[in-house]
């Protein structure tokens, strides 16, 4: 048993517990960056003040205008409801103005502390239940959750299969399950690979294909890269919620095709629903 | 069905051996040496390629569990070849053959086998080198579940060796169908059906729950172990007297079961 194990087993437990805590606090400096950064700075915003704040979360959600659809705010009005990764917080000040008993947990020190600023001017709201933690070990009873919200974040915990299993414990039996992950088989990484790999071959110093698109899914302005990215199959995506009601699981999200004067935008790609066969981003909901 | 009571009537519906049907065909008598011998040859005979989910390496002096333990065939088969032998199985029947096949084991420990659920292991985490399980999570009621279980008592490191059943099977392609019309469209009848012509008593009742799943989804479930190898196996023969079990065979040996077999064999390491 674990007490008997022989020395290499013992190590390699110890190497798997050490990798992880490395990821962990990698992902702790990382993400105090706040997730759309890089937004922000396109649309020249300067302060956190509230007007501010309410351009990020305009052009937030005209950058993924089908979010709303998926939050569905107005049907949170005094459920109990866990959002897991937290960036700028748009998403948490949506649902606690919609009335949520809204709770937040994040890994990183930043947006913790930016979703408890929008939180204090939300009458009603409780910043305190916004706090630092880690998606792999909740810090909530089983079952103590009408719905747990996840944006683009599990992906990125090291352990995609334990968060899911942590997300799915807090949830209780019919209660909702929203969560983004990246999708393995978008046109970014099925259009991108062949090319990224053959330039990783022949260009000295060029990053692998895994590199490069985890810097184009998450990179910062100084070309770091979010620690751990994980892709994952609609299929696969399914067999993560297996024993679940109700999965449905829809492709979002596309980048523009950059040819030039030919350019196609993302909206109008959008319009055209290529996304919904080949975007970046898989939107799950389910029922526990 | 809520899983406890899932459980439960899996503690019940198990104690029937899990090859008791075959047996009975046998004509096997008793559990004496003999008599279970005749029964593994046969056994073997039917699933050819088991065996060879498990090189030696894997087992020998490795602590290994085994969850649902049926006729015990495999589980005496890992002990013969040095495993540190663990087994646990839901009903009392399967535990209790498994036991007695272990005391003609030198250097077995028959106490190392016992009733509970595999959705509760009690284990800590990161126990074994090698858990092994064939056919039995999906009846738990709760696969992912299970696998979540599997996957904390495995050491980092540590093989599974995994069998559930096929969502995409030949069997499934034909019968799911043809039940939905005979059943009208009773999709609970139907189910009933399906379970039963995959696992049924000797009085007929089938399993409490079975999911089936397909290889891409158990892909997913097994999300973060590496080396992770899908390979479909076993088929039907065709539904005609007399040549029934040729054509198996004949199957088989054309490599149809590797495309729409009945069961999803599945190796990796956590």
């Amino acid at each position: 048993m674990g007490a008997d194990a022989s020395g290499d087993s013992r190590q390699a437990i110890l190497a798997a517990v050490t990798a992880q805590t490395g990821i962990d606090a990698a992902n702790a400096g990382f993400w105090d960056e706040l997730c759309g950064t890089n937004l922000a700075r396109e649309i020249g915003l300067t302060d956190a003040s509230p007007a501010s704040l309410a351009r990020f979360d305009q052009a937030y959600f005209d950058l993924y205008p089908y979010l709303a659809g998926y939050l569905r705010a107005d049907e949170t009005a005094g459920r109990r409801v866990l959002e897991i990764g937290l960036g700028y917080g748009t998403v948490a000040e949506l649902l606690a103005r919609a009335g949520a008993d809204y709770h937040g947990i994040d890994i990183a020190d930043g947006p913790v502390a930016m979703a408890r600023a929008r939180l204090t001017r939300v009458p009603g709201a409780r910043p305190e239940q916004v706090q630092q933690g880690s998606a792999l070990e909740l810090p909530f009873a089983d079952t103590s959750f009408d719905r747990v919200v996840s944006i683009g974040c599990l992906h990125h915990t090291g352990d995609l299969a334990r968060a899911i299993a942590e997300a799915r414990r807090v949830l209780r039996p019919g209660g909702e399950l929203l969560i983004m992950l990246y999708n393995r088989r978008s046109a970014r990484r099925v259009l991108l690979w062949p090319v990224l790999a053959a330039r990783h071959r022949v260009v000295a110093g060029a990053p692998t294909p895994e590199e490069w698109l985890r810097h184009a899914n998450d990179g910062t302005a100084d070309g770091d890269s979010a620690p751990h990215t994980d892709f994952v199959s609609v299929a696969e995506l399914r067999g993560l919620l297996h024993g679940m009601r109700d999965v449905r699981i829809d492709r979002r999200s596309i980048d523009r095709v950059p040819l030039g004067p030919l350019e196609i935008s993302r909206a109008r790609l959008m319009r055209l629903g290529v996304d919904r066969v080949a975007g970046l981003d898989l939107y799950a909901t389910a029922r526990g | 069905m809520a899983t406890a009571d899932v459980s439960q009537r899996n503690a019940e519906f198990w104690d029937e051996l899990c090859g008791t049907h075959m047996a009975r065909q046998l004509g096997i008598r008793d559990a004496s040496p003999q008599e279970l011998a005749r029964f593994d040859a046969a056994y073997l005979e039917l699933y050819p390629y088991l065996l060879g989910y498990f090189p030696r390496e894997w087992v020998e002096g490795r602590q290994t569990l085994e969850v649902g333990l049926g006729y015990g065939t495999l589980s005496e088969a890992l002990a013969r070849m040095g495993a540190d032998y663990h087994g646990m199985d839901i009903a009392a029947g399967p535990v209790g053959m498994v036991r007695h096949r272990l005391e003609s084991v030198p250097g077995a420990r028959p106490e190392q086998v016992q009733q509970g659920s595999v959705l509760e292991l009690p284990f800590p985490d990161a126990s074994f080198d090698l858990v092994a399980s064939i056919g039995c999570l999906h009846h738990t009621g709760d696969l992912f579940g299970a696998i979540q279980e599997v996957r904390r008592v495995l050491r980092p490191g540590g093989r599974l060796v995994l069998m559930v059943y096929n969502r995409r099977s030949l069997r499934r392609l034909v019968a799911v169908p043809v039940a939905a019309v005979r059943h009208r469209g009773e999709q609970a009848s139907a189910d009933e059906e399906m379970r039963a012509r995959y696992d049924a008593t000797s009085d007929g009742a089938a399993a409490p729950h079975t999911d089936f799943v397909t290889a891409a989804e158990l892909r997913g479930l097994l999300h973060g172990f590496k080396d992770i190898r899908v390979e479909r196996r076993n088929m039907d023969g065709l539904p005609i007297p007399y040549v029934a079990e040729h054509s198996r065979s004949a199957l088989m040996s054309l490599r149809a079961d590797r495309l729409l077999g009945l069961d999803l064999y599945v190796t990796a390491q956590r």
